[in-house]
């Protein structure tokens, strides 16, 4: 059985073309980075094609990747893998505020109980963060899972911060809107 | 259950999901790596590919123009030819100053004297060298010595019977006597102040003859007409008869290694310092008959600013542009040391290419300009002939 080395010296060895190295790499960290795919794009499949086109990208810039103790790698590839997913939405030139929200407002919608959540399947979970516009969905993850402020939002897709803050209000009734409907149809006990 | 609030930064319900989500990674496709693996090997050839056209390129540019460079520019002679017709029988008087640059004489014209060491003359003058005095007069009729001036009369050809040639008033041209050597000259033992060596000025008749025959400009020098002119240490020189005075030049390309240390300022841009040896080389040529060597060495510090135009792996192309100061650490003349205290400042452009063979250790080649200010020196050297001139540099870089 091979040995597993450090991230370290991984990274030097991807960026030397090893090949088994780099299929170690993704082994690793592919899952994590998956999620990642899974939760910015639209579907299952645009986000399988965004992690290897993704992949492609991080073996290019590894290079540039300075090791900062155990974990930074981790981050970093999470970094890269968000970047690329936001590009890839924006050479889409979808529109990302979606007019499904326009009716959103003026519903008066309850919070999803915690244990209906623990019951839910992930991928599930993962299907109607998928199904949020994508808009909606770019804001929610950014927000939520990258911790970005508003402001950073704001910088990063060009909108106003006001934009952001009620974007990510209308992803959240969305989402508990899917999660509570989802209960009523009776998935769940 | 609760409703939703707008102005909540956290629900719980969706940090819940948060983590929910972020523990729980989901299975990658059992055929993802197989995939990737294909297009990375995809990608890796396309690029290799690309990467082997572009070195190419890049080597085969590189090497046409170092090789154009050193076709052209390989090196740079600068002929110094010049006549120096002077009557029979006139006495001619010159200012002697050790390795000036100039012939003047009194309407400004530059003349160059031809140089020829006389074995002889050579030998006496050096035994009179050491009685401490700069300049020797000898004459075929009386001698006279003042400092730093050098007073001829004329000076009989060579070769058989003087005082027929005289008599004459011109000589027969022959292949032994196409320098002209005084025969009958003396010098002032007691009077003659030479360091190491002294310098010996003979006027040779019939030189405009010589001026039309071989179609050249010429400068007539009249009785009494004062000149200085340069001497390299420890010449004998005597101006010839039936030839041109000439002088060539023959500067060498310089070329200057170094060991350079870069810093990155930006991603494109970096800034460069080190050091740098530069050797130039001349030859003084007197009508082929005797050449010199001057060696010029110098220590040098740059300061240039770097923007890459292109990077791929280990190769990059850049511009630069700055300045450097160089100190002279060698300078000799036939063999002796001659002194060189002036710094050199300088300005230059140039292309280089890159080739960082590890992390932070690179060579380079780069061909550029460069602009030599005047640093007040008498020394000749491709610097002072060509002040803007093509330059090439090789090296060894340190990236940090």
């Amino acid at each position: 059985m091979k040995q597993k080395i450090s991230e370290k010296e991984l990274v030097e060895a991807c960026v030397k073309g090893n090949r088994e190295r780099q299929g170690e790499l993704f082994n690793r960290f592919g899952q994590n980075l998956f999620a990642i795919c899974l939760r910015y794009m639209e579907d299952y499949s645009t986000a399988q094609d965004e992690l290897q086109n993704g992949f492609l990208h991080i073996f290019k810039s590894l290079r540039s990747f300075k090791y900062q103790g155990e974990g930074s790698l981790s981050a970093w590839l999470s970094r890269v893998m968000v970047n690329h997913c936001l590009q890839a939405l924006r050479k889409k030139k979808r529109h990302w505020i979606s007019t499904e929200s326009l009716h959103l407002s003026e519903e008066i919608i309850e919070e999803p109980n915690e244990e209906v959540i623990n019951r839910i399947p992930m991928s599930q979970l993962l299907r109607f963060i998928e199904e949020l516009p994508e808009g909606f969905r770019m804001i929610f993850n950014l927000y939520i899972f990258e911790e970005k402020s508003h402001r950073e939002i704001a910088q990063l897709l060009g909108i106003q911060e006001k934009s952001s803050s009620s974007q990510l209000y209308r992803a959240k009734l969305l989402l508990a809107r899917k999660i509570n409907d989802y209960k009523k149809k009776g998935h769940h006990e | 259950m609760s409703k939703m609030n707008k102005n909540k930064r956290e629900d719980r319900w969706v940090n819940l999901l948060k983590e929910t989500v972020k523990k729980n990674h989901p299975e990658l496709p059992s055929d993802a790596w197989e995939n990737l693996n294909f297009k990375l090997t995809q990608e890796e050839k396309k690029n290799s590919f690309a990467a082997r056209k572009k070195k190419i390129i890049l080597t085969m540019s590189s090497i046409a123009a170092i090789l154009l460079f050193f076709l052209l520019f390989k090196n740079t002679s600068v002929l110094k030819q010049e006549i120096l017709p002077i009557a029979k029988g006139k006495e001619i008087v010159a200012t002697i100053e050790p390795y000036t640059t100039q012939l003047k004489d009194n309407s400004g014209t530059h003349l160059k004297p031809i140089f020829k060491r006389h074995k002889r003359a050579y030998k006496s003058v050096k035994k009179e060298s050491k009685k401490n005095q700069k300049q020797v007069t000898f004459s075929k009729e009386k001698k006279q010595v003042t400092k730093k001036k050098v007073v001829t009369k004329d000076a009989s050809p060579q070769k058989g019977n003087p005082k027929d040639l005289e008599k004459k008033g011109k000589r027969k041209k022959s292949k032994k006597d196409s320098y002209y050597t005084p025969r009958n000259h003396s010098y002032s033992k007691n009077k003659s102040s030479t360091k190491k060596w002294s310098l010996a000025l003979a006027a040779s008749p019939q030189t405009s003859q010589f001026s039309k025959q071989n179609n050249l400009h010429a400068t007539s020098l009249l009785a009494n007409d004062k000149m200085t002119y340069s001497i390299p240490h420890g010449d004998m020189f005597y101006l010839q008869e039936n030839v041109p005075l000439a002088q060539r030049i023959e500067h060498s390309q310089p070329i200057q290694l170094g060991v350079y240390f870069s810093y990155t300022l930006a991603p494109k841009w970096a800034l460069e310092t080190g050091l740098f040896y530069t050797k130039l080389n001349s030859t003084f040529s007197f009508m082929n008959l005797e050449s010199k060597k001057q060696t010029l060495q110098y220590l040098g510090i740059p300061l240039t600013l770097q923007w890459y135009i292109w990077k791929q792996n280990h190769l990059s192309y850049y511009l630069g542009a700055g300045g450097a100061i160089e100190f002279a650490i060698s300078s000799n003349y036939n063999n002796e040391t001659i002194k060189n205290s002036h710094p050199q400042w300088s300005i230059n452009s140039h292309i280089g290419l890159e080739y960082q063979f590890i992390k932070s250790l690179s060579l380079f080649a780069e061909i550029g300009g460069a602009y030599y200010f005047d640093n007040g020196s008498l020394l000749k050297s491709i610097r002072t002939e060509h002040p803007l001139g093509l330059n090439i540099r090789f090296g060894l870089k340190f990236s940090y």
